[in-house]
């Protein structure tokens, strides 16, 4: 059986509908916050990401602003993080600090990452899908 | 951990830890698994069968195994013509009852897996996680007529159920897959709910031919069966055994049929058995039945045919267990030294018998180590919504 977990902050119209298509669909998922990933967890997404770590924050200040009005002021280090003005280990650390940088939802088994709600490429994913082992001796 | 091992810390009652576990079979069919015409009280409609679940909730029963039947045999007492829908039965008892494990029996080539596996989840939900399945493949011609086909087949059918059991697996198992296979094509397969239970309904089959036994083997958690004697009992639980394990890996355990007449006395019990059996017993039906196991008088002598007629009409072939208290217990105390793990338990008036039978034998088999103590607890209060709930029908 695979596991998988979904890495998402209340709120966040995009990780409330993915969380409710997992529900709804009865593919079990472990629904975690994305206040609480650690730095391992980070490390593990980022080897699976196409763009890196990088590719986990929030790809621009203006979708960062839509999810995270209340924190203006961190706009810019959005920025700075796509600007590449930073090296790999400085965005990690920066996203430790601020788990709040991070792209949510993130849906993954730490072999694929589903990064957004995406609705095609979860209907391809999610077949033939092992809820449970009913095989044992 | 071993599926066996899963079920057992799960609390499932068929995985217990009594050496013989008891429940009753057919309290769904009309005469049950009698073939007689002499009187009971016993109707199998709901508000008896919420009473007899009680009576067996209380005395510490595992399961009560329901039987499927679409028509009756025929005979003066038409035997079996009056039948309680399994899935619709068992959702119902789930509801009054809270410890007895349930099972649905389905007729395979009735019932898409679809449907089955939706319906078996949904009352593992009602029942919270004491609902099992046995499948069946139907052995009564004119039953499989009635639904626009014939009867498959002996080893085709054994090839349609496994087949069907597959589709159920995977729907329990798994979301949005294909299948194409001999019988069913499956677009995107999926189902929801899941079952409660883990790591799934505990499955049952009947069947000792050898394509039965390998079905059994190969999937199933108990292989029901009818004994002819104690040593055969013992053969056919290592038979089976062995091929399950050597086949696939797997583990699986028998259980066994019973029919009982027990009373103060030796001559009572006899005096009553040739009351039901001799006198007022539905030769004409146990007839028409042991002809379509295939038992002739041209292949058997007439003293075989009578006394295997007067089996089916005893309780259905279940093994005879006729006499007193301490009798009818060394009988079923055999028959847990023999393997096998447990044994369903008839009689022709379940309301009336039991009592007496659960007050007078079970004691004797927990003073043999075979089975524990019933750990008393609030029966009274399920008892009273039980009554409650079918006053309010």
């Amino acid at each position: 059986m695979e596991n998988w977990i979904l890495y998402g902050k209340s709120g966040n119209p995009s990780f409330e509908v993915t969380k409710a298509w997992l529900k709804n669909h009865g593919i079990p998922a472990e629904v975690r916050s994305v206040f609480r990933i650690t730095e391992q967890e980070i490390e593990n997404l980022a080897n699976i990401s196409p763009r890196g770590v990088k590719g986990l924050a929030f790809p621009d200040a203006f979708s960062f602003s839509l999810i995270n009005p209340q924190r203006a002021s961190d706009q810019t280090l959005i920025d700075k993080i796509q600007s590449n003005a930073l090296s790999d280990n400085e965005v990690k650390s920066l996203l430790v600090e601020n788990p709040y940088l991070i792209v949510s939802p993130i849906l993954t088994n730490f072999e694929t990452l589903i990064i957004g709600y995406q609705y095609d490429v979860m209907v391809n994913k999610f077949r033939f899908f092992k809820v449970r082992d009913i095989q044992q001796a | 951990m071993s599926r066996f091992d899963i079920f057992r810390e799960a609390g499932n009652p068929m995985f217990n830890e009594n050496k013989l576990k008891m429940g009753i079979f057919a309290p769904n069919l009309s005469n049950s698994c009698t073939m007689t015409l002499a009187e009971s009280s016993f109707e199998p409609n709901f508000e008896t069968n919420v009473k007899i679940a009680k009576l067996l909730e209380d005395a510490g029963y595992e399961c009560i195994v329901p039987a499927a039947r679409w028509r009756g045999f025929g005979g003066p007492t038409n035997l079996h013509g009056r039948c309680m829908e399994t899935f619709t039965w068992s959702a119902a008892m789930a509801a009054v009852t809270e410890k007895i494990y349930l099972f649905c029996t389905s007729h395979v080539p009735t019932m898409h897996p679809i449907v089955a596996a939706k319906m078996i989840s949904t009352i593992d939900d009602i029942s919270q996680g004491r609902i099992g399945l046995n499948t069946v493949v139907g052995w009564f011609p004119k039953e499989m007529e009635m639904f626009g086909g014939t009867k498959m087949e002996h080893d085709k059918g054994y090839k349609y159920s496994t087949e069907w059991l597959e589709i159920v697996l995977r729907l329990w198992s798994e979301q949005y897959f294909d299948h194409k296979g001999e019988f069913f094509e499956i677009k995107d397969g999926f189902s929801e709910p899941k079952p409660v239970q883990n790591p799934r309904p505990v499955l049952i089959s009947a069947g000792t031919s050898p394509a039965g036994r390998n079905y059994a083997a190969r999937f199933t958690d108990f292989n029901f069966g009818y004994i002819e004697s104690i040593e055969q009992a013992s053969e056919w639980t290592k038979t089976v055994r062995k091929l399950a394990w050597e086949e696939y890996h797997r583990e699986i355990n028998t259980f066994t049929s019973s029919f009982v007449v027990c009373r103060p006395t030796e001559k009572e019990a006899k005096e009553y058995y040739d009351y039901y059996v001799r006198e007022q017993g539905d030769w004409e039906v146990a007839k028409i039945i042991t002809d379509m196991f295939g038992m002739h008088a041209s292949s058997h002598s007439k003293e075989y045919l009578s006394m295997a007629q007067e089996r089916f009409i005893g309780g259905f072939n279940g093994w005879p267990l006729v006499g007193t208290p301490e009798q009818v217990a060394e009988g079923l105390i055999k028959i847990a030294n023999s393997g096998v793990s447990g044994t369903l338990v008839t009689f022709v008036d379940y309301l009336k018998e039991m009592p007496y039978f659960n007050e007078n034998v079970l004691p004797l088999l927990e003073q043999a180590g075979i089975r524990n103590p019933v750990a008393k607890n609030n029966s009274i209060t399920h008892k009273k919504e039980a009554e409650s709930l079918i006053g309010s029908r």
